[in-house]
């Protein structure tokens, strides 16, 4: 079987301009416990335990085990020996979803390194922005994305190939607490980067294998972007477990969704709300015929709880849960097993072992149950803050509770449910962000103009509407239009588009959101085109 | 071939795609990099809602959403059957 996989190590020194050696977390950066686990342990002993079983499967074949690791050493190397490289530096990891990426990952942490995942399909401003708030040093990319690059300092290129060593584990590197650094959006619309220890992603990990029925011979299509704190979950709880990821192109269509499951021998499928949607349409009202498939899982998002319990029906005897996270949480929080899907999936279940919750009115003091407050959670798996943010630490992590920005209240069943947000942040394909995030963006871009953006429902699906109020006579909302797509990542770029001649006020004297929002449902996709065309 | 329908799915695709590719009722959306999971879930949407026809099952496959002019032929058999 031949293996063509080329990988680059390309430094970005000039990029970041800062000496070496300030990459030290703010926080003041601390070795890893020396008796403590890291994921570059656990990682080693379950490639030595599965050496000849598959870890994943893409169009080239199957990979073993021991292949993973032996690459993944072999990288490792590479970045050992980088100019650039010390212990705790911070390596982003620009690929697609792909064993390249597996390999990489595993490889910034065998070395010691922090994983910084940066979207592939990202460009411009945002993706500068990331590089530079993280301070990256060197970018982990497809050899033929860094040819193209100016900045050649101190290129390597990798080849990984088909060859295995034998299987030796290696002598295990100091570590810093941090393995990795995850983006997401803050409740005042600015990216954030989550800090994630070791401790956190190995104890999610652990957590998720007690709920989910994820097991050795686990087999899951790995469809979700591993920049996202969801895909980079599925990534973890089935490597670390000894499973498969099996990666299969072209899934655009539920069709071919349906049809990899069924031909690469998937068990499992763990996937944000817009997937089951679609799925359920493609499946009308037929069962899933699968003779491998165990269960699926949706997190990331709210899957409406009528379309859930169709799902879990059409695909019984495989099993359907809900969970519930997020990135700041590692991933996942909660679980909804299967056989509660029918009475209860408004609810998001009860907390995952090794996490806690407790419902706190706006003064911090816990609620009676059924009473709705803020949710807080609490366990190893709570990041250590965003980087570089003390402030916003300090107001949403204390004493290791987290602060969700959830509304929730607990259920006499003893389930919990989620009443909505406090914050104002919206959650499209699993992406949680501030619609603030896409007025700024377009602010700065045209200052002659004022720019609201509001989420709203439509068909079960949340949508967002961005009103433009121009302060000039002439503005072209298809310009908007290219500037959002051109500035802002897909899951920001808003549906519907309106021009206001001014704002709608509510008695507060401030922009009337809601106002905003039942416009943009009654106007829904018929003006949308209208407007458009 | 309904030129009304394929008009306006043309002008749907052109001002809802986030590439800079010139969409004409023959580009090929999936090879092009036009077509994403979210404008895919948007163009069902908005074929539903603007003639009344529900897609199900094997609709959902490459063979009907490749070019403009292959959705307006799906659009224009299910509108047949339905209103039969």
């Amino acid at each position: 079987m031949k293996h063509d996989y080329a990988l680059s190590i390309r430094s970005l020194a000039q990029a970041t301009a800062t000496a070496r050696g300030d990459q030290k977390p703010w926080y003041g950066w601390q070795p890893q416990p020396p008796n403590e686990p890291t994921i570059a342990h656990r990682f080693t002993a379950i490639c030595q335990q599965h050496a000849g079983r598959p870890s994943m499967q893409d169009r080239r074949g199957e990979l073993s085990y021991q292949w993973l690791y032996c690459q993944a050493n072999h990288l490792a190397q590479h970045l050992i020996d980088h100019p650039d490289f010390e212990t705790g530096s911070h390596v982003g990891l620009c690929l697609p979803n792909s064993p390249e990426y597996v390999v990489a990952f595993f490889a910034v942490q065998l070395a010691g390194g922090v994983a910084v995942p940066i979207p592939p399909y990202q460009q411009g401003k945002r993706r500068r922005q990331q590089i530079a708030m993280t301070n990256l040093k060197l970018m982990i990319e497809d050899e033929r994305i860094s040819a193209d690059q100016k900045t050649t300092r101190d290129n390597r290129s990798i080849r990984l190939n088909a060859t295995t060593a034998p299987l030796e584990s290696q002598p295990v590197r100091p570590m810093g607490h941090l393995a990795a650094l995850l983006f997401t959006s803050g409740s005042s619309g600015d990216p954030k980067a989550v800090m994630l220890s070791h401790r956190n992603i190995l104890a999610n990990t652990q957590s998720i294998s007690q709920v989910l029925p994820l097991g050795s011979t686990d087999r899951t299509l790995a469809n979700m972007p591993f920049a996202h704190a969801l895909g980079n979950s599925v990534l973890q709880t089935h490597i670390l477990n000894g499973a498969t990821l099996v990666f299969s192109s072209d899934l655009l269509f539920p069709t071919a969704l349906l049809n990899a499951l069924e031909t690469q021998n998937c068990t499992s499928l763990i996937a944000v709300p817009e997937v089951f949607d679609f799925l359920l349409r493609a499946l009308g009202t037929d069962c899933l015929q699968s003779s491998c498939l165990r269960y699926m899982a949706v997190a990331g998002g709210r899957l409406e709880p009528t379309r859930a319990a169709q799902l879990a029906d059409q695909i019984a005897p495989a099993e359907f849960f809900i969970m519930y996270g997020q990135t700041e949480a590692t991933a996942r929080l909660a679980c909804l097993p299967s056989n509660q899907i029918e009475r209860q999936a408004d609810t998001i279940g009860h907390p995952i072992p090794g996490v806690e919750f407790c419902i706190r009115d706006p003064q911090g003091v816990p609620v009676q149950d059924g009473e709705v407050g803020t949710l807080h959670a609490r366990g190893d798996n709570i990041m250590l803050g965003y980087w570089d943010d003390p402030e916003t630490n300090r107001l949403i992590l204390n004493d290791g509770w987290l602060n969700t920005g959830d509304r929730a209240r607990k259920n006499p069943s003893g389930n919990y449910k989620i009443c909505g947000r406090e914050n104002g942040l919206v959650k499209i394909q699993g992406y949680r962000f501030h619609p603030n995030e896409i007025d700024n963006t377009l602010q700065a871009l045209m200052p002659d103009a004022e720019f609201v953006t509001v989420p709203y429902r439509d068909q079960g699906q949340t949508r967002l509407a961005l009103f433009v109020r121009p302060c000039q006579e002439s503005l072209d909302v298809s310009q908007i239009r290219q500037a959002c797509s051109r500035e802002l990542p897909r899951h920001m770029v808003p549906q519907l588009y309106q021009v206001v001649s001014q704002w709608p006020v509510n008695s507060a004297h401030k922009i009337d959101r809601q106002e905003l929002a039942v416009r943009a449902s009654q106007a829904g996709l018929q003006s949308n085109y209208n407007r458009s065309a | 071939m309904n030129s009304r329908i394929d008009q306006e799915l043309l002008g749907f695709v052109q001002s809802n795609s986030v590439t800079a590719t010139t969409v004409t009722i023959q580009t090929d959306l999936i090879e092009q990099e036009v077509l994403d999971s979210l404008l895919l879930m948007e163009l069902v949407l908005f074929v539903e809602q603007q003639w009344g026809v529900q897609l199900i099952g094997n609709d959902f496959s490459p063979s009907h959403f490749r070019t403009v002019e292959q959705l307006t032929q799906l659009v224009e058999t299910r509108r047949l059957q339905q209103s039969a």
